[in-house]
């Protein structure tokens, strides 16, 4: 399960081929010679594993990083990955494991809010601290939890707002759909305060849940179809489904001959790598909304996306070495302002790092220098609305000036 | 606007004559492109029914055709992108290496400094932009007479009401139109004459819309209903609701036979996924925990068979599928025939080290084929014949893909039925089910029997892979979302029967499917799982039992 002999060739190869008298320095010089334990909580098996997996090899690439710029005060960062198989009780567990046994100081991990619900009284219990790197539903904020990503608040409401507006179609009529747990519940919750306080009566929308890896979305998307054509003005979906249902009810969606121009989706969790195997052209128009998307222009970018596809290459991972996604650049962002706030702090302690978070920022390969307050542990982002192309991607359809303060409770939920 | 617009040119070009025709052309295009080059939905919109009405502002077909395929290229390349804007509102289409200017089509080139930027499509304009594009092709169909796409057709049903007016109106005075095309004008004629006060229009339009029962038509009468006053002629109201209830009731026909198909597809799925576990478990009482990584691989032959025809005979590609089917069937066969052989045979009298051992084989599957191909979902070219379907009563939408899986599924019961019941083969399969020891005494080969019917569960297991890999996400873990139902199936059916087998895969389906649209697919998911444990209680052998001498 943990694989360390992966991680010594890994980071042998980066930071040992290309900076090698900077990785000897580190490890000889001044007296503080040693390695530091991180640890990763990504699932590379089982119904999240598609994506989930390669979070685990980023999380990698960023350490090789810190390690090749002479590591965090001195030591060697060295990285311990699990496999929590999408099953959520063995997130609590393997992270019991990492903080513990491992003595691990920093965990990156988590897809679903519902693992991360499950890991939240190890890490508090045990004083761990866990970067965790996906855009959520909010109404959490724990003190030994840094939320990289956006709450509802600065993702969600604003890409609803573009979809209400006169440029985005003026939608007055919603058909949610998610998988079965807190995350779409949630969110779906929020979304009908919101629309409450827009004046939408509850005739105007309709949701509706389905099983974790759920695939036969035939009756769905025949209701959709009906939904669609009743009265009351432009319908659109509010996709929260996860992991394998994402392709699975886009594929119903073409099958069905559902176009972006008849009923647009605006899938909250769907990503570039979900789109790999459809036939993006009868796709083309829907929307998505994340803090980064991977084709903003701005050398922070570039550089992220030529070594992640190195970092592919040289260790024959069997990820697409062009898809870069936003927890991809979510988890990188955490290593390196967990890196910044422990040098900061002076000490890998995690009471003395919780400290050092106020004011600390970094240059994301969003375009954003995002930033975390002393206020709360949530990381301010910038907020992107993006439309699928015929290139299985996404244009940039809309993105926000700065990083809009994070809310960590809605006031519609 | 735009009205006043296309009347304001109308006019002007009356007066103009023959005089300068083409000048006056020239400044009409570019002020289309300016629109185009907004990024503003509104403004956008209105230069597409600009350019819609431009396509038939003169009578000469000649004239006609240039413009219609001008407007379809300039569309193409809007929605494709291809369209690029300078800062100061001017338009080029890019090509591969080149570039064109977006009203004269001539080749052209532009300062480096001049940034070019496509304009954003928000959402309201891509609409526009099909409609357009359809009643487009068929103006330039009508003077070719070429053929018009489905796809542009349906454009047309969808949004009827976005239809351009004038090119609504010469389109209506064409007398060659094919009569398919003739049927969708009628079709969205009848939503305007909805409006009509003529009393003949207006029953017309109510025959035209309960002949093409929808929610959509549906929508359009109650609201026509609502707005219709009491004291309105009596014969309207009573026809109009007359209407509605006629349409009302064949929408509900439709849904009933909608959850009908989509739980025979669902059905069919779980058949075929069950029927090659159901043989290997019956046969051999060997839980097979690898039989979805069997489905899986079958795909994953069907995908490198697509690849090898997309390299060398692309001419094939559209019966990919077809032409996999004997591959998957004996590839798939051979790997399990392996498995059978270097693993499987040393446990047949140990049934828990089996569990234990096709566990491992599943996990040893899945990670080599991530390791062969990554973890992604693999994408499979959809032939035009398993795009799309037709919708029978009201909304009733037959999917063709969903009915080659039916076809698909019954195809192979037959086989399965006719191998196992008709063939020597057959014959010596089910007495080694029935009685190993006594099958093996009257000089039957129990051990070619096993590894044979090991191979053709393995076999039918690939097939059922190669009918999914166009409905579903073909991954490496793909396999583990089947085993389970799969095993429902079998278990609830009774080990090792057909018939069983086919019954349960039915029952699971349909009874999901029909749960689903009342109380969600979750709730379906816990009331299925109960039903088949009560049943399980009352016949623990399964639905279908075989008389077994173990």
């Amino acid at each position: 399960m943990i694989n360390r002999r992966k991680f010594l060739q890994a980071s042998g190869l980066l930071a040992g081929s290309s900076l090698a008298p900077a990785f000897l320095s580190s490890t000889f010089g001044a007296g503080h010679s040693g390695t530091q334990k991180v640890g990763c909580l990504f699932s590379s098996s089982g119904a999240m594993a598609n994506v989930e997996g390669r979070l685990n090899s980023v999380v990698e690439m960023a350490v090789a990083e810190l390690n090749a710029a002479g590591g965090v005060l001195g030591k060697t960062i060295e990285t311990v990955i699990t496999d929590p198989a999408s099953d959520w009780p063995l997130y609590a567990q393997n992270g019991r494991q990492l903080l513990l046994q491992e003595q691990c100081k920093a965990l990156f991990g988590c897809w679903t809010s519902v693992s991360r619900k499950s890991v939240l009284p190890v890490v508090e219990q045990n004083d761990g601290l866990l970067y965790y790197p996906l855009h959520f539903e909010g109404e959490e904020n724990s003190n030994s939890v840094v939320y990289m990503n956006s709450p509802p608040a600065s993702s969600v409401l604003p890409a609803l707002e573009y979809m209400m507006s006169e440029d985005g179609g003026s939608a007055s009529r919603f058909y949610m759909v998610g998988s079965d747990y807190v995350w779409p519940r949630t969110i779906n919750k929020i979304n009908k305060g919101y629309f409450a306080s827009k004046g939408i009566t509850e005739e105007s929308y309709r949701e509706t849940y389905v099983p974790f890896g759920f695939s036969n979305f035939q009756n769905i998307i025949n209701d959709i179809r009906d939904f669609a054509n009743q009265p009351g003005g432009k319908p659109t979906i509010i996709l929260t489904v996860v992991g394998n249902s994402i392709p699975a009810f886009f594929k119903e969606i073409i099958n069905q001959g559902i176009l972006a121009s008849d009923i647009p989706i605006l899938g909250l969790d769907v990503l570039e790598a979900d789109l790999e195997g459809l036939d993006t052209s009868s796709l083309v128009g829907h929307l998505n909304c994340w803090a980064y998307l991977q084709n903003v222009e701005n050398a922070e970018n570039t550089k992220i996306k030529s070594a992640w596809s190195q970092f592919v290459s040289a260790n024959g991972l069997p990820y697409s070495p062009d898809v870069m996604i936003d927890p991809m650049v979510s988890a990188y962002d955490g290593v390196h302002m967990w890196g910044k706030a422990v040098e900061r702090a002076g000490t890998f302690e995690v009471p003395a790092v919780k400290e050092a978070f106020d004011g600390i920022t970094f240059n994301c390969p969003s375009g954003y220098e995002i930033s975390m307050s002393g206020e709360n542990n949530y990381v301010a982002r910038g907020v992107f609305i993006g439309s699928v192309n015929e290139n299985q991607g996404f244009d940039i359809l809309w993105q926000s000036d700065d990083t809009p303060t994070p809310v960590p409770y809605s006031p519609y939920a | 606007m735009t009205f006043l617009r296309t009347y304001l040119l109308s006019v002007l070009l009356a007066i103009a004559g023959s005089v300068s025709a083409d000048g006056q052309d020239r400044q009409d295009t570019s002020a289309i492109v300016g629109g185009l080059c907004s990024s503003k939905p509104t403004q956008m919109n209105q230069a597409l029914n600009a350019l819609g009405s431009f396509t038939v502002e003169s009578s000469d077909p000649l004239v006609i055709e240039n413009n219609a395929r001008w407007a379809l290229w300039i569309i193409s390349a809007l929605t494709k992108k291809q369209l690029v804007c300078s800062p100061t509102g001017s338009g080029f289409v890019k090509g591969e290496d080149e570039l064109r200017e977006a009203v004269t089509r001539e080749l052209t080139k532009v300062d480096e400094n001049v940034k070019l930027k496509a304009p954003f499509l928000h959402l309201p304009v891509r609409p526009t932009a099909e409609i357009i594009a359809a009643t487009t092709e068929m103006i330039l169909a009508s003077v070719t007479n070429d053929a018009v796409s489905d796809k542009s057709l349906e454009s047309l049903d969808k949004k009827p009401e976005q239809v351009n007016s004038r090119q609504f109106s010469y389109l209506l005075k064409q007398s060659n139109l094919p009569e398919r095309q003739v049927k969708q004008l009628e079709l969205v004629e009848a939503y305007q004459l909805l409006r009509s006060e003529d009393l003949t229009d207006y029953s017309t339009a109510l025959a035209v819309l309960r002949e093409n029962a929808s929610r959509k038509s549906l929508t359009a009468l109650i609201e026509i209903q609502s707005s219709l006053s009491p004291e309105a002629s009596g014969s309207k109201v009573e026809m109009t609701s007359n209407a509605i209830n006629a349409i009302e009731t064949e929408l509900q026909i439709g849904q009933f036979l909608s959850v009908l198909y989509s739980g025979l597809s669902y059905s069919s799925i779980l058949f075929l996924a069950a029927i090659g576990l159901a043989i290997v478990f019956g046969l051999m009482g060997v839980i097979n925990l690898a039989q979805g990584e069997f489905i899986m691989i079958g795909a994953y032959i069907t995908f490198v068979i697509q690849e090898l025809l997309a390299s060398f005979a692309y001419g094939l590609m559209p019966f990919y599928l077809l032409i996999s089917i004997p591959f998957v069937f004996v590839l798939t066969g051979g790997i399990g025939a392996a498995i059978e052989y270097s693993v499987i045979r040393h446990l047949y009298t140990r049934p828990l080290m089996t569990l234990l051992a096709t566990w491992g084989v599943s996990i040893f599957l899945v990670n080599a084929v991530r390791v062969l191909f990554g973890t992604q979902n693999l994408e499979f070219y959809v032939p035009d014949y398993l795009v799309g379907g037709v919708t029978l009563f009201g909304d009733f939408l037959v999917t063709w893909n969903r009915l080659a899986t039916i076809g698909f599924a019954v195809l192979v019961l037959l086989l399965t039925w006719i191998l196992v019941n008709k063939t020597r083969f057959g014959v010596n399969v089910r007495a080694v089910t029935e009685n190993r020891n006594m099958a093996g005494a009257i000089g039957i080969d129990t051990r070619k029997v096993d590894v044979l019917s090991f191979a053709l569960g393995s076999g039918l297991a690939g097939l059922a892979g190669l009918a999914l890999s166009t409905i579903y996400n073909v991954n490496p873990t793909m396999g583990t979302n089947f085993i389970v139902d799969a095993f429902m199936v079998v278990v609830l059916g009774g080990v090792g029967s057909i018939w069983g087998t086919l019954l349960a895969a039915l029952l699971v389906g349909i009874v999901n499917v029909a749960i689903e649209p009342v109380y969600g697919a979750v709730a379906a998911k816990v009331i299925v799982m109960t039903l088949i444990i009560v049943v399980i209680q009352f016949r623990p052998e399964g639905l279908f039992s075989l008389k077994v001498r173990k």
